[in-house]
């Protein structure tokens, strides 16, 4: 339920068209959930699940950072 | 609380100004005795003070890596000064709860905000937690999962609204132990509502009802704000063009209660400091009262081993701060004669570590009754503590 003082049409303007490609992977044992945002680069949405609660306040691992591809090990 | 005259007219602004200049001298020397080294040292050494540009470089080669990486790669580093004990946290554009919002808007994310407050509470390192808020509400679930959150922190927590602090906002804003709005920064109230939707049968409109009286509660039992002024606001028709409710500006919120003072970022980080070392004193000052429940005339020193051994491993967030414990402040609080507890709950019940978890919870009895005795309607802290218990 939204509550907010943006009319619903704003706010959800492009609902139907928009649909978001999340990808989980694995790096330095944590899992992500990353969005290739080109082909050279993921972003990540946000650390699914880290090693220790720390990595939650870790630059490297904030929402927004973008990952180069030719870094990222799928198979770890 | 009050010594501190916030807003523009600052007191202190004189002062900061002398001592502003002072530091352009200083920084001035410190440049010549830079270059001085520059010259003294072989390329190569170790030692590269790393000092801010002089206005006029004559020589760019010689300047910071800092410096030097800017220009070159346009981007800066953040500088690695040693760690702030604070934790900034940013709440801006929609507040963004079960479902993706598409991309124009600009959104803060519940799963992202829950896990950095859990680390934030966890970290031995941080001290106090500042929210900056600048919203436009979003969802009431996250919303309000996010103040509640905010609310049940043991470390300090200020929030400061810039710009806006509206709708879902508003129980965030109030949800810190201090919340400070800028002068021109605006919270709208208002009810909640499906926008262009006939509500059909009255289950529905009980429904929303009972989602703002969710909202309604958590406000009024968090700011000084009463019941009937918080829904006069929220009902009020005239204001807003497409809806009923009311806006108010920093001061009015400060003068109806809402939101304690007017002030900005200096404001915020005053009393955010000044919670912290309150919340540092009454660490120190449960210290000797737990070697009592020992019963052991103990030193310092092994009264924090003996209480780390109860915890079994687990960090405590309690027994780290203690260290940081300053005598002056327990002095202070000792002579305003304050009765050594107040209240004393079952917290954590069912646990082994009883003497730990009471020790907690007289610490955070001690420092809520001290701190926000502004907040007169907090009629819900004593289930909000009951509630922490059971997590």
């Amino acid at each position: 339920m939204l509550y907010s003082i943006l009319p619903m049409e704003v706010v959800l303007e492009g609902n139907d068209t928009f649909s978001p490609m999340h990808m989980e992977m694995k790096r330095n044992g944590r899992t992500l959930l990353v969005e290739q945002v080109s082909p050279q680069e993921m972003r990540i949405e946000r650390l699914v699940l880290g090693m220790s609660i720390d990595d939650y306040l870790d630059p490297a691992y904030q929402p927004g950072t973008l990952i180069p591809v030719f870094e990222i090990n799928q198979n770890e | 609380m009050s010594q501190y005259n916030s807003g523009r007219r600052n007191p202190f602004l004189n002062q900061y100004s002398y001592i502003l200049s002072n530091k352009q001298k200083n920084r001035n020397n410190q440049y010549e005795q830079y270059e001085q080294n520059q010259n003294e040292q072989q390329p190569g050494s170790p030692y590269a003070p790393s000092l801010p540009p002089a206005p006029t470089d004559p020589m760019r080669d010689r300047m910071p890596p800092a410096v030097q990486s800017i220009q070159q790669f346009g981007t800066a580093s953040t500088p690695n000064v040693s760690e702030s004990n604070i934790y900034c946290l940013n709440i801006i554009g929609q507040i963004e709860g079960h479902i993706i919002l598409p991309p124009q808007n600009k959104t803060t994310k519940y799963e992202h905000i829950i896990p950095q407050l859990i680390a934030a509470e966890q970290n031995s390192k941080i001290e106090g937690v500042l929210i900056t808020l600048n919203t436009v509400g979003g969802d009431v679930e996250a919303g309000l999962a996010i103040a509640e959150m905010i609310a049940s922190l043991s470390k300090p927590t200020v929030t400061l609204v810039l710009g806006g602090g509206h709708s879902i906002g508003v129980p965030i804003a109030v949800a810190s132990h201090i919340s400070v709005i800028a002068e021109t920064a605006t919270m709208t109230i208002h009810p909640i509502r499906l926008t262009g939707l006939v509500i059909g049968v009255p289950q529905t409109f009980e429904y929303l009802d009972k989602m703002q009286e969710r909202v309604v509660r958590f406000v009024t039992s968090h700011s000084r704000i009463s019941d009937d002024t918080f829904k006069q606001l929220m009902f009020k028709t005239g204001e807003l063009t497409r809806d009923i409710g009311t806006t108010v500006i920093g001061t009015d919120a400060v003068r109806m209660g809402l939101i304690d003072e007017v002030g900005g970022v200096s404001a915020a980080l005053y009393h955010l400091n000044q919670l912290i070392e309150a919340k540092r004193a009454i660490d120190e000052q449960t210290k000797p009262k737990q070697e009592g429940n020992n019963g052991a005339n103990a030193t310092n020193g092994s009264g924090n081993q003996q209480q780390q051994g109860n915890n079994g491993g687990e960090q405590s967030q309690a027994s780290c701060s203690n260290q940081h414990g300053q005598e002056q402040g327990m002095n202070q609080q000792q002579a305003q004669g304050q009765p050594p507890h107040i209240q004393n709950q079952p917290h954590n019940q069912g646990q082994g570590n009883n003497n730990q978890s009471q020790g907690q919870q007289q610490m955070h009895n001690q420092y809520e009754s001290q701190q926000y005795a502004g907040k007169q309607n907090d009629s819900r802290s004593n289930s909000s503590s009951q509630s922490e218990g059971g997590m």
